[in-house]
Order: C-alpha cells, then structure tokens, then sequence
C-alpha cells in the first residue's frame, strides 16, 4: 500500500480496511467448523441432532 | 498408516470417477511411499466416526512432549460414498497403508465417466491449542475438471490459501496451481502415451503405461523460478505377473536426477531403491526401502471371510471397472471387444495368448486381495543420510496401529547436507519413535 499515492486512500479508511479484513478473517476462521457442520446438518433428510453431529465418537 | 480423513478423501476421488495417479503430483508415489513413509512421533490416538451417510468427524489427541489435539469434519454430497469406506476393523491393511500403487491403462478412465453427477466436498480441522484451522474444498464440476481450495488460516501467523485447477482427459492431466505463500503460480502436466500391443513377446496383449510429465513453478513475489520432469514405466512380469515401475527425475536448474526401481517381488514383498545424483556438486545418495507382509493364520483368514463378505462384494464391485484392468488392449478403438471377435478365427494364437497373460497377473492380483494381510515390517535406509526407519503396521481387535523408531547416525539438530563424516564411528540411535493408534466406525 506504501507506494501507493495518498490521495486514493486516507490513513483512517486504510486502517477501517484492515480492521474489516481482520475481523472477516476471524470470522471465517472459527465460522469455517461451524458451517461445515450445517451442511451436513441441512443436507441429511433426517435432521439428526446436533450431539450426534458434533460428536466425533462412535453412537452406540 | 492412511488418516481416515484422507481415506474419505480418496473415496470421494473413486466414487466421482478420479484418477488420483493420473497426476505429476504423485507420478513418483511408489517410491516416496516405500522410501520416505511418515514416522510417528510421540503417542497418537485418532477416534472416528461416520455419524450421517453425508458427514464424517475425527477426534484426534496427540502426545508429542505437549498434549496436542485436533477436531475435524467431513460434508460431501457425493452419493453412494458410504459403500466406499470401510470402518477400521474390516478395512484391508493394504488399503489403510501407503504401499505400492497399481498404475491402471489409460483405456479405464473412459468407461469411469458415464455416470457423472457433479458433487463436491467441505472439509474443516482444527488444532489445539493453537487455534490454527485447516480448510479444504473439494469440487468435481464435469467429468474431467475438478477444483480444489486448499487453505491454512492461523490468526498468529500469515496464513496460506492454495487453488488447484485439475483438468484430466484421460490421456493428459493438467493443473493449474496458484497460491497466496510468495504468490507462487505453478503449472503441470502429466502425458500417458497409448500403449499398442507388445512388439517383444509376440502377443497383442499390453498392459505397461508409459508416462511424462513436468511441473513449472514461478514465486511473484521474490521472481523465482522452478522446474522438473519425470518419466514414469510401469509393467507386469509377463511370467509371473508381478508389477514394477521405474521412474526417472530430472531438475534442469538444480541439475538433480533421480531415478527408481520399485518392484512387488511377492505378493508379500515389495522393494524399492533410489539413486539420487547432483550434476553440479557430484553427489550421490543411494536408498532401499522394502515392505514384508504378514498374512493372518488359516482360522482367522476363515473368520475374516465371512465377516469380510459384505465388505469383499462392495470392493468387487467397487472394482467392477477395474476386472479388466490389466488388459489394455487396441487402447485407441472403442470396439476392441467387436474387433476381437472378428479376429479370433485369424489371430487364436495370439488371442490364446492374451487370456494366458492376463490370467497370470489376475492370479498375482486376486493373490494379494486374498491374502489377509494382518502386518506390515517397512523398512528404509538411506547410505547419505545415514539412517534407517523401522515401521511396523498392524490390525489389533479393530484398531490400527502404527508404531515404529527412525535410528540416524548423525547429529540430531542439524540437516543431512551439513553433517561433517563422524571421526569415529558411533552406533545408531533413536532420533524419533512414536506409536499410532486408530479406530473408526
């Protein structure tokens, strides 16, 4: 970004952009797990519980 | 021993119709796997689970001087999966190992396309304590293409997002690869050239495959560039029916060649060396690596069969394309079966021949699927490097364990290339021993 000229962005719109590309990258960061559950979750006809979903150890 | 993840993975790859060894990425996959097999280190126990036909999730607790652990999750929308994957107490032991990979003509990739449903897979592991996440998306979107995300996201370290466009026709495999680390873009391809019939022996019967390929790499950020190619052969003894494959290396710009002989000398060996040569510093390293297979006692091998004949027809059918694998016949004629016909008043000889060869190496084939296979000794040493890695694979009551010691000669800390020649001549000693345990329903 330095040498870029410093008309196009401002200090404060840069510093706003990297806040939001810091939060979005926390977002999908610990979204990521969350989401790849939902899938499965929406995607199986029976709609199983969450525990069960979660759960990485076998069901009896 | 092969993470299940990686196995769902796999799965994922056989069920949609991909040739994961069509690919310059694992064009020297033999010798790397019976050469350069992973060792564990420190305790490791893996827990997994198939908790719907669509979702998959292992637990995993490592003890490596820290406690380590790690949460991950599967989706994929594929159908038909489930009949792919095996739980860890019907799984064959030569399907849960790295080991030798049967190299399949070219003319098999087409008759995998005729059902084709475009499918993808979501993929997501966590680490702890260290937060940093794993994510990997999968997508077969026609026939030949498939897309891959893969990237590595930690908040206290830069984090690395990789793009893979795979484009496989059959006959050429070609990849797109860009990547955030260094803005690395890369390029490759991997060509099989059309087997036609044997010009040695006489017979109209092929099954070799002959393979090149090459990968082109350029770093944006620092201008850096990088290169190689390989060659790939892989045959059957026509006698015995026992596969080999050779391979050939070369990188242009560091002047490394590298060439492999990896062979199945039994159904319950395989051997593989390596030579390594540097044409610019004039050195040489030489490996050998060999895997010993132990099959299970006659009552066991009974009892496995039953228990196994549910899991032994999804294979077979799994399979089902494979069975005429290893004639790789007229590649370029659609009709060869038609054409054969026709000729088989004119050719009875020759065609009398095939069905010979064919049958020996289905025999050696059907041998290494029959045999049960309960354990596994892996051996490998390396003169240069001074080292041997001892790894024992095995079935145990449902689990799967993988335990095994890396003994070097040299002084831990430092990499092989520094490592002045001992004065004295000293005793191996243990640089690494781990025990690895899994189970999965």
């Amino acid at each position: 970004m330095a040498y870029l000229p410093s008309f196009i962005l401002s200090d404060e719109s840069k510093e706003r952009m990297t806040k939001i590309f810091s939060l979005s990258q926390t977002v999908a960061h610990y979204g990521w797990l969350p989401f790849v559950l939902y899938l499965g979750w929406a995607h199986t006809s029976n709609r199983p519980n969450l525990f069960s979903l979660l759960s990485p150890l076998p069901s009896v | 021993m092969i993470e299940y993840m990686e196995q769902v993975l796999r799965s994922f790859e056989l069920c949609t119709g991909w040739s994961r060894d069509n690919s310059y990425e694992n064009i020297t996959a033999t010798s790397e796997n019976l050469l350069n097999f992973d060792v564990p280190a420190g305790l490791k126990c893996q827990v997994s689970n198939k908790s719907t036909p669509n979702t998959y999730s292992t637990f995993e607790l490592s003890n490596n001087k820290l406690i380590n652990g790690s949460l991950a999750y599967l989706y994929t929308n594929c159908k038909g999966l489930e009949n792919y994957i095996s739980n860890s107490r019907d799984i064959q032991l030569q399907d849960a190992s790295e080991t030798y990979r049967q190299i399949r003509p070219l003319y098999r990739h087409r008759d995998s396309k005729k059902e084709f449903e475009p499918s993808s897979l979501w993929y997501g592991r966590m680490y702890y304590p260290t937060s940093t996440l794993e994510a990997m998306v999968a997508k077969r979107l026609s026939p030949e293409t498939q897309f891959v995300a893969k990237c590595l996201s930690s908040l206290a370290h830069t984090s690395v997002l990789t793009l893979y466009w795979q484009k496989d026709s059959g006959q050429n495999c070609q990849e797109w690869i860009a990547s955030s680390n260094e803005g690395l873009v890369g390029y490759r391809v991997l060509h099989n050239f059309i087997g036609s019939q044997s010009k040695l022996n006489s017979s109209l019967y092929n099954n070799s495959s002959l393979s090149i390929g090459g990968e082109l790499w350029f770093g944006l950020m620092n201008t850096s560039p990088a290169c190689s190619t390989t060659l790939r052969y892989c045959t059957h003894s026509a006698n015995t029916g026992k596969p080999l494959t050779l391979t050939l290396s070369w990188n242009p710009l560091f002047g490394h060649v590298s060439s492999t002989y990896s062979v199945k000398a039994s159904s319950g060996a395989t051997i593989s060396s390596k030579y390594d040569f540097n044409l610019y510093s004039i050195e040489s390293n030489l490996s050998f690596g060999c895997d010993l297979w132990r099959s299970g006692n006659k009552k066991s091998k009974l009892k496995a069969h039953e228990d196994l004949s549910e899991a032994a027809s999804t294979r077979n059918s799994k399979y089902a394309e494979d069975s005429p694998m290893f004639y790789h016949l007229m590649a370029g004629s659609l009709n060869s079966q038609k054409l054969l016909d026709d000729l088989n008043v004119t050719f009875a000889s020759s065609l009398h021949k095939i069905n010979k060869e064919r049958s020996i190496i289905q025999k050696f084939e059907n041998s290494l699927i029959d045999a049960n296979f309960t354990s596994v000794w892996r051996l490998s040493t390396s003169l240069r490097d001074k080292n041997l890695k001892v790894l024992w694979e095995g079935k145990y009551k449902g689990f799967l364990i993988s335990a095994g010691t890396e003994l070097t000669n040299g002084p831990l800390d430092l990499p092989s290339n520094l490592v002045e020649e001992p004065k004295s001549a000293s005793f191996f000693r243990p640089s690494k021993f781990g025990v690895q345990l899994q189970y999965s329903m």
